[in-house]
């Protein structure tokens, strides 16, 4: 068995940064990712990929390069690819299991970082889980890594900053975009700026390219629908059509893909399974896991950062890595003036990204992902659970997600609730008159991903003491 | 639904998707050579045999299930091609098992 | 808020459940206090097995009583159907107990025909090796050296079970109080008054089905109830096509496709974490078992703790005159016994013969006698 004095879970920016910057201060590193390679999601493809020495995906695609080749250069046994199924913890660190290249591994670590970032938000609506129907992010995750475009009657559907920047970027591909369907509910930018105007001018080189990407939208000549709702997708064994209200008024376009984003929220999932706590954030609308300003969660040995911990962006990702990988270095006695100084910078830094968070909140809350969904919509897309068979749960006793799960056997899937956790607690929230806070979360456990039973039982371990008898 | 920007580079290479070759390029994965294929429909459900398409791309959904190299299950979205790779969609909920059960 | 009914059933997992609608049933007015989501449930660990064989050993009435069990058991899933369009998925066509190894055949043949001796009556069990287990399953891998095989057994959906039996219980006009635990429990003026956070029940009887909260119970009213934690670790794998029919004690397939694989046996306390050890362990067992499962995927594990009292048999007692204290750990297999007979008893007030038995002063052992 393997020990490192750190695990970093995730090689996106956070989890590379982390990883550099504890191997250049002299602690032996190992990183875990289940891709095949860095770069997480924002910067997939920059290694390998088809636009990795272009610029063609403008200047914040690049902004990785610098983190892949301080990760590559520094002493770090990386293992991509791997399948990791289960990680243990105890007061004096851990140990992760996981697979990688057909070898089963395990690695014990005094501290864990865990940067598995964020998910894109999920967006149930009738008609959803229709091939043609696909998360915005993914289509830029085709086109980072494969080259992929859209082809045929494409519309966005949704809002946030993710959404203009794709719209910015298919369109100096060529790609015609039928539609960007606008879910935010009317709000006054201007007064909105004023109420956060410290963060705004603090952060005046990030409001003026949200500004310059809306204008290249407007001047785009693609067709904008404002203040969208009541959305329902059409189509017999895929998408064809797409009904929805804008400005109150009915309207459909005929398409062949819809892509939808409504922000991002950090993926709780190892989290949840290592049992740190976990708190609802009003603001952000979700659950994130409880960290301090440290990045340590309430497991002393784990630290959440990047935006597994809270969405903070692709900038503030490295800042909370070093944050947290400096305290680390306290931890293990090995802080010194140098990791003394990145630690004030790197506060510095996260505190600036921090502050700009409620602006951007504010400006692109999710809409359709926080409207009561309808009877008939599934809300479990492994299991094929529709909202109906959830509130009839809740009338037969289960006033809680365990138990609602349990009844219907929502989250029982492969994808064991990533997909449908948020929505089903704040179904929950809404039918029990909780607060979703109380409500809480499915409790998740291990396997982290499905694991055949040969490779679970692929190790030289003795049995467990067991005191088996018949009853 | 989804066409290549660029031509092929010189690492292409052949797979087998459902018995038929398929160009496609070093660091494609499994999902996007089906989705850039229009193999349709990507799967199909366990429990009602709906079509289903990836959607997130990203390990997250579970949606992109598929059987690589006699192996069921398989998210395509975390997985490269490799040349000579046999690749099997999942449309029938028989191939749901791995080929070990299937030749019971 | 006040409550008033003439049960008070304290616990709404299996047992508590079953008894509550076999109390209704009976037209008998009854509350059902329940904790809430995250507190400790038996009956969501649930294997599902509706299960005779070995049971008895070191109660011999238990052997009766569990053949009895599972005869009401389609009595019970045909009325749970019919009242809440629920099919809790009975399957009663037996059961096989996996040996591994020679030594384990030997043991559970000799634990079986202890059973057999004690219980008095005609009983039926055999030991199958692995030819003949094979005829009964032919994935069985190779190297298993049998199995013991009782027609009396089989298995059900324990949560559509406690789903069905909730809904029945509330369309038979119970009522059900969760989300709340019971913070004191006291006796005045010849009734039972049981605190929750936020209710107050008054109650002519009480019955104690809360699994091991009836250790606390117990002691509210000066009776030690002696049931521990006994946790067992259970696997579950994606949906697969049906393979297996029969029921079986170490893997069995569920009406969905999936497999459940179980389980563990530890005193470990009230820790409900799963150890990679036992996941390493079962899976192993798992694909000894069944080796076409090897590429079959876990897709989940998990801990439940089994309310286990000395003798593993169940408890049933009147601990002051109006208090019933039910408890066991085969909250599925006993499930149609107690809404018929357990319930009858309640309601009556008698314990009949085949339950005396179960009373709790068989653990105040005699003083061993010094040879």
């Amino acid at each position: 068995m393997v020990s490192v004095d750190v695990l970093v879970i995730g090689g996106g920016p956070a989890g590379m940064t982390a990883a550099a910057a504890a191997a250049n201060a002299g602690l032996s590193v190992a990183l875990v990712d289940e891709r095949p390679d860095a770069g997480g999601q924002i910067y997939r493809g920059l290694e390998s990929g088809p636009f990795r020495e272009s610029s063609a995906l403008g200047a914040d695609y690049r902004k990785g390069a610098p983190i892949i080749e301080r990760f590559r250069s520094a002493s770090i046994a990386t293992f991509f690819g791997a399948a990791l199924w289960r990680i243990d913890t105890d007061q004096n660190g851990g140990r992760a299991a996981f697979s990688c290249s057909g070898l089963h591994m395990s690695i014990s670590f005094r501290k864990l970082v865990a940067a598995t970032g964020a998910m894109e938000r999920p967006v149930p609506f009738a008609g959803w889980t229709l091939p043609g129907v696909m998360n915005l992010g993914a289509a830029q995750l085709l086109l980072k890594s494969s080259g992929l475009v859209p082809s045929g009657r494409v519309a966005l559907l949704g809002n946030g900053p993710l959404l203009l920047l794709f719209a910015q970027q298919l369109t100096t591909a060529g790609v015609r975009i039928g539609a960007i369907l606008d879910t935010a509910p009317p709000v006054n930018k201007v007064a909105l700026g004023l109420k956060h105007v410290k963060a705004v001018l603090a952060n005046r080189k990030k409001v003026l390219k949200g500004i310059g990407m809306l204008r290249a939208v407007r001047q785009s000549g693609i067709p904008i629908y404002k203040d969208v709702s009541d959305v329902m997708a059409l189509g017999q064994d895929q998408l064809t059509e797409l009904q929805f209200v804008s400005r109150d008024y009915p309207a459909k376009l005929e398409l062949d893909l819809l892509l939808v984003h409504e922000g991002v929220i950090p993926n709780t999932h190892l989290s949840r399974a290592l049992g740190c706590k976990h708190v609802w954030s009003d603001s952000q609308a979700c659950f994130v896991p409880f960290t301090d300003s440290r990045g340590r969660s309430s497991n002393r040995n784990v630290f959440i950062i990047g935006d597994g911990a809270s969405i903070r962006g692709a900038d503030a990702a490295p800042a909370s890595a070093e944050v947290a990988v400096s305290t680390i270095l306290s931890d293990l006695d090995r802080a010194n003036a140098k990791s003394r100084k990145v630690l004030a910078c790197a506060l510095h830094s996260l505190e600036k990204e921090e502050k700009f968070r409620p602006f951007l909140d504010a400006l692109y809350p999710p809409r359709l992902a926080v409207t009561r969904i309808a009877d008939e919509t599934i809300i479990c897309r492994c299991e094929e659970v529709p909202a109906s068979a959830l509130r009839e749960a809740v009338r037969d006793g289960a006033i809680g997600p365990a138990q609602a799960k349990a009844f219907t056997r929502c989250g029982m899937g492969p994808c064991q609730g990533r997909m449908c956790a948020l929505q089903v607690s704040q179904l929950l929230a809404r039918e029990t008159s909780a607060s979703i806070g109380d409500v809480g979360s499915y409790n998740v456990r291990f396997p982290l991903k499905p694991i055949t039973l040969a490779d679970m039982a692929a190790s030289a371990e003795p049995s467990v003491k067991d005191d088996s008898h018949a009853h | 639904m989804f066409s290549r920007l660029f031509d092929l580079p010189a690492t292409k290479l052949l797979v087998e998707v459902d018995g038929r070759p398929v160009e496609c390029t070093k660091g494609d994965t499994v999902a996007a050579v089906l989705l850039a294929n229009t193999a349709f429909p990507y799967r199909r459900t366990v429990v009602s045999g709906a079509p289903r398409m990836p959607v997130c791309m990203m390990g997250v959904c579970f949606d992109c299930l598929v059987e690589i190299d006699g192996i069921a299950n398989q998210q395509g979205c975390l997985r490269l091609v490799m040349p000579g790779m046999k690749i099997k969609r999942q449309t029938t909920v028989a191939q749901t098992l791995a080929p070990s059960v299937e030749n019971l | 808020m006040h409550i008033e009914a003439d049960v008070a059933v304290i616990g709404g997992g299996l047992v508590g459940i079953s008894i509550a609608y076999g109390l209704a049933l009976q037209r008998i007015d009854s509350v059902v206090i329940d904790e809430g989501d995250s507190a400790v449930r038996a009956s969501r660990g649930n294997f599902g097995l509706v299960w005779v064989q070995g049971k008895g050993l070191a109660l011999p009435a238990y052997t009766g009583w569990a053949i009895r069990a599972a005869e009401l058991w389609p009595d019970l899933a045909q009325r749970l159907g019919s009242r809440t369009g629920i099919d809790v998925s009975l399957d009663q066509s037996g059961g096989l107990f996996f040996c591994l190894t020679p030594d384990a055949m030997e043991q559970r043949a000799a634990d079986l025909q202890t059973v057999k001796e004690q219980y008095g009556a005609p009983y039926h069990f055999e030991m199958l090796d692995n030819k003949e287990l094979k005829k009964l399953v032919p994935e069985v891998g190779d190297d298993v050296a049998g199995a013991s095989y009782s027609r009396y057994d089989g298995h059900a959906n324990p949560i559509r079970l406690l789903q069905a039996l909730h809904r029945a219980y509330v369309d038979l006009g119970g009522r059900y109080a969760p989300g709340e635990g019971v913070i004191g429990l006291e006796q005045r003026g010849g009734k039972f008054v049981v605190r929750t956070q936020t209710r107050t029940i008054l109650a002519t009887r009480i019955v104690l089905s809360a699994g091991l909260g009836n250790a606390g119970l117990g002691d509210l009213l000066g009776k030690a109830v002696p049931v521990k934690p006994i946790r067992g670790q259970i696997i579950v794998t994606e949906r697969v096509r049906p393979i297996f029919t029969k029921a079986m004690e170490q893997v069995r397939q569920t009406d969905n496709g999936s497999i459940m694989i179980g389980s563990t046996w530890e005193d470990v306390g009230f820790d409900t974490a799963t150890t990679m050890e036992a996941n390493r362990q079962m899976a192993a067992d798992a694909v000894r078992l069944f080796p076409i499962l090897a590429n079959i995927r876990a897709v989940r594990s998990w801990s439940a703790l089994r309310i286990m009292s000395p003798d593993a048999s169940p408890i049933y007692e009147e601990l002051v005159p109006g208090a019933f204290l039910v408890t066991c750990h085969s909250g599925v297999s006993l499930a149609a016994i107690h809404s018929f007979e357990v319930a009858k008893w309640i309601a009556d007030g008698h314990i009949p013969g085949s339950m005396a038995p179960f009373s709790l002063s068989r653990f105040d052992t005699s003083a061993t006698l010094a040879p």
